[in-house]
């Protein structure tokens, strides 16, 4: 009997052996908060874009923002003016249809480094530095900085955005594949105890 | 075919877990010690065919092999097909814990389906080949009407939702039949007695001793 399953054992090692064309086919939805903009992504796991999804925006269950992802799966929208000044935490959730969905959590803590900036930093500053910047200076400075680091920073937030959704590997493979035959060891044990 | 968590209402979903468990005991109690063996290797073949992304059609789409399991397994395939999804679902993040009934209903009650259809023909080998065919692409076609039977009170209506995935996995079909097509017709030449051992698991006496 065990010849016998060479072909599915032959199949299955191909299929082992392949791991370039392992692509997965879930949805994944990252979101972010810059520029007065909250940006939506949505992708597949094969890293397709989930053009023409949904996309909607929850504050404590209710819907506060809602849209469709463009043909590259970005959905841009300024926060409505519900949320202007507050910092809540938010759910987006992406529904690409047939079933596929996926949630991403934007904490208030994000929203609030670009939403409210301003106080929090020129008291950091020290007084020698202070007085030679008016108002307006200062924060036009700080736009710039805010601007120039986020460029700087964008390859590897996409890099980070990437990592966290890496496709499955050969460790995952390998471990379903042990617990498979764990399994039917177990089955095998339970069969021969049924009938002694 | 992995339908994401939240998507379906409770009710769908424990209706869908109910039955799946129907399944799984059914198939259980059916197993023993002959067929443990070739369980674990479709089991196997079916938890990593997931990882097989089919590029062709209008949206992307990944292997079942539910077919396969279906036909050679009847109601064993529930089991295997359960204990492949659970493991997809903690180990690739593939659909979830909450619809692991629904999504195991989804596959594997079309492929059982097949292998009532189809076993007749796995008498001989030529028509195994046929049997074969039709198992692979008609469980996948099976898969796509229950998945958007399942989505019917969420989505945009059974038909509108039928139409896509059935268009989205008619290129999943045609692979999928011709993969279990060229499985089960090496057994068949090969290993006629194997088809017949396993083709019995359905319990009726349609495969008699020939083949």
């Amino acid at each position: 009997m065990q010849r016998s399953f060479l072909l599915p054992c032959v199949l299955f090692v191909l299929l082992l052996g392949a791991p370039q064309w392992a692509q997965a086919h879930k949805v994944i939805c990252n979101a972010w908060y810059e520029a007065g903009l909250l940006t939506v992504e949505a992708a597949f796991g094969d890293g397709s874009a989930a053009s023409a999804a949904r996309v909607t925006v929850l504050e404590a269950g209710h819907t506060v923002l809602e849209g469709t992802a463009d043909a590259q799966g970005v959905f841009q929208a300024p926060l409505p003016a519900a949320l202007q000044g507050r910092t809540p935490d938010l759910l987006v959730v992406v529904d690409a249809g047939q079933g596929h969905r996926a949630e991403y959590a934007l904490s208030g803590q994000d929203l609030a480094q670009e939403v409210l900036p301003g106080p929090s930093v020129p008291t950091a500053g020290g007084p020698a530095t202070a007085p030679s910047w008016s108002g307006t200076d200062a924060e036009q400075l700080r736009e710039l900085i805010r601007e120039a680091l986020r460029t700087e920073l964008e390859p590897l937030r996409r890099e980070l955005r990437r990592a966290q959704h890496s496709e499955p590997g050969l460790k995952e493979i390998l471990g379903g594949l042990g617990y498979i035959i764990g399994l039917a060891g177990l089955a095998s044990f339970w069969l021969r105890r049924r009938k002694p | 075919m992995h339908i994401s968590e939240g998507v379906l209402s409770p009710p769908v979903l424990a209706t869908a877990a109910l039955l799946t468990a129907g399944g799984t005991w059914l198939g259980l109690r059916r197993l023993d010690d002959e067929r443990l063996l070739p369980v674990a290797v479709l089991t196997a073949v079916f938890f990593v065919a997931s990882l097989v992304h089919v590029p062709l059609g209008p949206s992307s789409v990944h292997l079942l092999l539910g077919g396969l399991a279906g036909l050679l397994l009847g109601w064993v395939a529930f089991p295997a097909i359960l204990v492949g999804l659970l493991l997809q679902a903690l180990l690739f993040q593939f659909g979830g814990f909450t619809v692991l009934g629904v999504n195991t209903l989804n596959v594997a009650g079309p492929a059982v389906l097949c292998h009532y259809l189809f076993r007749g023909l796995l008498r001989s080998p030529r028509r195994a080949s046929l049997a074969g065919f039709l198992a692979g692409a008609g469980a996948v076609l099976g898969t796509a009407l229950a998945a958007a039977l399942s989505l019917t009170m969420t989505d945009a209506g059974f038909l509108t939702t039928a139409r896509m995935l059935v268009l989205a996995h008619l290129p999943l079909m045609l692979v999928e039949g011709l993969v279990t097509m060229f499985v089960v017709g090496f057994l068949a030449w090969t290993r006629p007695e194997l088809l017949v051992s396993l083709g019995c698991c359905g319990g009726g006496p349609a495969l008699g001793g020939e083949a």
